[in-house]
């Protein structure tokens, strides 16, 4: 089978720092891929190109709401829209690892490619003139110069809580595979039928019923002082499944 | 969608000016024996036809990003309906060109009328691949429908045929020849009302089956943005993007209406009758610019109701389709913010 690069983004541990988007902006906006474009940096309308951006959710109602986090970058789909409504082919897949990638020199900026993308993960730089998106960082996953285990994307490199995994997720031992595996893996949007290669561990919370009698019996008194305050429920909503 | 300017100039003026030629080429054909058909009327509109095909091509060169390899637009023609809208629109304006040129010239020959047949596929070929370049994307629901391509096509023609009735009836023509095409006129302002009154209809009653819960990976029936990862706007932000409200939309949605077809449809109906064959010329120029402007606004409201699935993410996904008994009933009491 094909080899097919992704990521996998645990939604456990990523605790929304943006320090993905940010190395990924730093590689490559001076990488191959570069220079992504910002306009007005300092000013009070700041608008630039990125090939990934953290963004954050509210879900639920008050009083029951959590934060959500959701970084999001192409997700080099297996069945890309993006690639069969380019006119001129700038837009395309390879083969040999599923990455879809923008030739600059081909494109014309005509933005319909972005039109077709149901995830709003390409980004028009109005200053080039040209369609830009996340290269999975292929300027360092082959590149021989950087040391072995550095040659993975960039956010993946800078993410502080290893939410991030890179790898073949054809291949079935690979370490992305099988956290896709292990830990329910799913795709954004699976109704639009364009199999994105990247993958989500979903949110998960882990209850555990500590009965009163039981606390008793191990006279924790810590926890039983706490227990009153409701905060050994909260404790044990926090622990991700190992 | 963000109404871009450039598309709607392409789309109209093009599609207008084709009709102009589909118009002139007919009577050119069928009447050029006779005689009756004055030489003035087939250049004027041959060459108001070219300026609105050359508006087009130049505006559309604008919305482009590097206008300058425009040209490789053309080379996805097995994929893409982008490149075939290029290439079509292309031979629409080039055949144009052509037969003005021999008619000017006095060429009546079987090469003036293959280029005349040649400017007559090009312009159906971009009416139905400059409207599948919108319908063909499937995540803009109110795009992606039968009703787009066969919108572009008769509004193409219609309004072609509208700026070429107000030549015709400008010009010394035979009056029965006006009479006929106000006709028909009429028929295609008719036909043209009822297929906006349905795609409006499908509109309010259409939805696509997606919501932020898919989109972002939580069960929940409350999912509100609360940062969209930049400090300010940017591309996807804005692309997909307008500010106005279902109110506006609707009495944009009226103007349209009246502008497009009810007005030309009356006077169409005035010019018909023969009521007052005087002022036929006047009218029929008033007719023409009503409706050019009337599809101006059309096709900008295209863009604006259509509503793009990656407004999910941006927390600007118009959750619609009040007009939908099933999805109404389905909705209630079940929030679900988006702001
Ligand atoms: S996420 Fe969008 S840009 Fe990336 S491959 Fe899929 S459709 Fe194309
Ligand atoms: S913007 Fe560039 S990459 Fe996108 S469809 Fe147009 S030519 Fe292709």
């Amino acid at each position: 089978m094909d080899t097919r690069l992704a990521l996998v983004i645990d939604q456990n541990k990523c605790v929304g720092c943006h320090a993905c988007a940010t190395n990924c902006k730093a590689w490559n906006t001076a990488g191959a891929a570069g220079p992504l474009t910002d306009r007005d940096p300092y000013g009070k309308a700041p608008r630039g190109v990125w090939f990934n951006r953290v963004q954050t959710y509210e879900v639920g109602q008050y009083p029951n709401t959590e934060v959500h986090y959701l970084p999001k970058s192409c997700m080099h789909c297996k069945d890309a829209p993006c690639v069969k409504v380019c006119p001129t082919s700038a837009t395309y897949k390879r083969k040999e690892d599923g990455i879809v990638l923008v030739d600059y020199d081909q494109c014309i900026g005509c933005k319909y490619c972005s039109w077709a993308c149901p995830y709003g993960c390409r980004e028009y730089d109005d200053y080039d003139g040209v369609m830009k998106k996340c290269t999975l960082c292929i300027d360092r996953i082959y590149n021989e110069k950087l040391p072995a285990d550095e040659r993975k994307p960039a956010c993946v490199l800078a993410c502080p809580t290893k939410a991030r995994t890179f790898g073949d997720i054809n291949d079935p031992q690979s370490e992305a595979s099988v956290k896709i595996l292990e830990g329910l893996g799913f795709k954004l949007l699976p109704e639009v039928g364009t199999s994105p290669s990247n993958h989500y561990l979903p949110k998960r919370k882990v209850k555990i019923r500590i009965d009163e009698d039981e606390i008793l019996a191990r006279k924790h008194v810590i926890v039983v002082t706490e227990k009153s305050s409701s905060y050994a429920e909260v404790i044990a909503e926090d622990i991700a499944v190992p | 969608m963000h109404p871009e300017m450039a598309l709607v100039l392409l789309t109209v003026f093009a599609g207008a000016g084709q009709g102009i030629f589909i118009l002139l080429f007919i009577l050119d054909a069928i009447f050029s024996l006779q005689g009756i058909i004055p030489q003035g009327f087939i250049l004027t509109s041959g060459i108001i036809s070219l300026a609105l095909q050359a508006i087009g091509v130049i505006a559309s060169t604008t919305h482009l990003g590097n206008p300058h390899r425009g040209w490789r637009a053309m080379l996805m023609v097995k994929n893409s309906w982008l490149s075939r809208e290029v290439i079509t629109l292309s031979m629409s304006a080039g055949c144009t060109a052509l037969y003005i040129l021999m008619y000017w010239k006095g060429m009546d020959s079987s090469l003036k009328f293959a280029m005349g047949m040649l400017g007559v596929l090009g312009s159906i070929g971009f009416y139905i691949s400059s409207s599948m370049v919108y319908a063909s994307v499937r995540f803009v629901k109110e795009w992606s429908t039968t009703l787009t391509p066969i919108n572009f096509t008769v509004f193409g023609i219609t309004s072609g045929i509208a700026c070429g009735l107000a030549v015709l009836a400008n010009s010394d023509v035979n009056p029965d020849i006006i009479l006929g095409v106000s006709e028909i006129l009429l028929a295609l302002t008719g036909i043209s009302l009822l297929l906006k009154l349905l795609t409006y209809r499908y509109n309010a009653r259409s939805y696509l089956s997606v919501s932020e819960k898919n989109a972002i990976g939580v069960n929940n029936p409350s999912i509100k943005l609360m940062d969209m990862g930049t400090s300010y706007a940017h591309y996807n932000t804005t692309e997909y993007y307008h500010p106005y409200t279902d109110e506006q939309n609707k009495s944009m949605q009226v103007t349209v209406l009246f502008l497009t077809f009810v007005i030309p449809a009356t006077i169409a109906a005035i010019i018909t009758s023969n009521f007052a064959p005087a002022i036929s010329g006047i009218l029929s120029i008033i007719l023409a610019v009503s409706m050019l402007i009337g599809m101006l606004f059309e096709r900008r409201l295209f863009f604006i109701q259509g509503n793009n699935i990656q407004n999910l993410y941006y927390g600007n996904f118009r959750h619609s389709a009040a007009g939908n008994p099933i999805v109404s009933a389905a909705r209630k009491g079940t929030p679900v913010s988006v702001k």
